[in-house]
């Protein structure tokens, strides 16, 4: 999905412009965390192999050419990062008491070592992710039927704004527009459920 | 594209289109100074991933403030890291590496990464070594000749005719390469520096007689 945008930005990184690399990870953070939340499952592990992924991605960023798409290769990238950091804490048991009960998974749930819940998985947070994923589906039932015809088959079928623009038999300029209002309709919803002050925001 | 249709000066319109990857070059540019300048362009570049995130799989809806406390976070190390500057120019070896790495599939990611992430601290500490050597030395050099100076300072006109002139030391510190070049400045930053200690080396005429020894001390 809109993989020019990623070539565009890859490119600026490798110029240096750090900011550049900074909006890609805005753009993948989620996908990571949750791929890595799959393969670790120890909650509080998984953002710590997410950052050092990213860390990863970015030194090795000279050497990206390319031939995948950016989300491919940084996946690879979180993968084996992940099992780096498995592997690691196999040998160094101490750190890891959580996180192997975790990684043996359920075959001994009773004996599984209490630990406190993260950030990921508290019950606030996943209210919070509840809220949000509601206030979404809510924004979107209430938009227009071109807007949200027009978001949906961009972001949930990912044609391009020509391929849109053929489907609903508009100018691509209108497509661009509707795309662009459909999110700011969305977002005007969520705005106010972002629990810290919006101008210090990032 | 026609713009008519946007809000005039709209600029989350342009992040919009741009995440789309539907901006021309010069357009990204813009986009990118302005997310990089205004906070309210990072926090709509997110708000939108996160709705897209969100319509295609709600297990994506996490919390802004944890991706923001992420953000945070890796900009604090990203700091610290050297900054990326691919070469543009194309590099016919490094390239044909680089894309059997890419090649490998599963396990080329992470010993590329592993690679790359260990090249630049080599290259820094390779450069630090480099000029450890001769500024240990020109350290060595200054400490000497303050002794000297200040055994044989009742002789002023003796030592007067062995300090080269200031036009030779000029010249000598032209020649070499890039690197005696760096060496100068180096050399000199270090000298101006001991120089500000009151008594600890000799006066001004003698730089060019301590530079040209370091040299000389160098190439032994």
């Amino acid at each position: 999905m809109s993989t020019d945008t990623d070539v565009q930005l890859v490119e600026r990184a490798k110029r240096g412009e750090v900011h550049a690399f900074e909006m890609l990870v805005v753009k993948y953070q989620r996908r990571i965390e949750r791929l890595i939340g799959r393969l670790v499952r120890d909650t509080d592990l998984v953002a710590d192999v997410a950052q050092e992924t990213f860390i990863r991605a970015y030194r090795a960023l000279p050497q990206f050419r390319g031939e995948s798409a950016f989300y491919t290769w940084l996946y690879r990238i979180a993968v084996n990062t992940a099992k780096k950091t498995l592997a690691d804490l196999k040998r160094d048991p101490i750190i890891t008491e959580s996180a192997l009960a975790a990684a043996r998974q359920d075959d001994d749930e009773t004996s599984r070592p209490e630990h406190e819940l993260s950030d990921g998985e508290t019950p606030e947070a996943v209210l919070a992710s509840r809220e949000i994923a509601a206030t979404v589906n809510a924004a979107i039932e209430a938009l227009p039927d071109d807007l949200r015809q027009a978001i949906l088959l961009r972001e949930v079928e990912g044609l391009s704004y020509d391929e849109i623009a053929a489907v609903m038999a508009c100018p691509i300029g209108t497509v661009r527009s509707r795309i662009f209002r459909a999110r700011e309709a969305i977002a005007e919803r969520l705005r106010p459920l972002l629990d810290t002050t919006k101008g210090r925001r990032w | 594209m026609n713009n008519a249709d946007l809000p005039a000066g709209s600029d989350r319109a342009a992040l919009s289109a741009l995440m789309d990857g539907e901006l021309d070059a010069s357009q990204v540019a813009a986009a990118c100074a302005s997310w990089r300048s205004e906070g309210h362009q990072r926090s709509d570049w997110h708000l939108y991933h996160l709705i897209g995130d969100t319509l295609r799989s709600e297990d994506l809806a996490t919390r802004p403030a944890h991706d923001d406390q992420f953000m945070r976070r890796l900009r604090e190390r990203l700091d610290r890291e050297p900054v990326v500057l691919a070469p543009t120019r194309n590099d016919a070896t490094a390239e044909a590496a680089a894309a059997a790495s890419a090649a490998t599939g599963t396990d080329g990611a992470p010993a590329m990464a592993t690679l790359a992430a260990i090249s630049p601290l080599q290259r820094r500490s390779a450069r630090r070594a480099r000029w450890a050597v001769p500024v240990g030395i020109a350290a060595g050099v200054v400490a000497v000749a303050g002794v000297v100076w200040s055994t044989r300072s009742d002789s002023g006109a003796l030592m007067a005719g062995r300090f080269l002139p200031a036009s030779a030391a000029a010249s000598a510190a032209t020649l070499r390469d890039d690197r005696a070049t760096l060496a100068e400045a180096e050399l000199s930053g270090y000298l101006r520096a001991h120089r500000e200690v009151p008594g600890l080396v000799a006066p001004t005429p003698s730089a060019g007689y301590l530079r040209n020894a370091a040299y000389d001390a160098g190439d032994r």
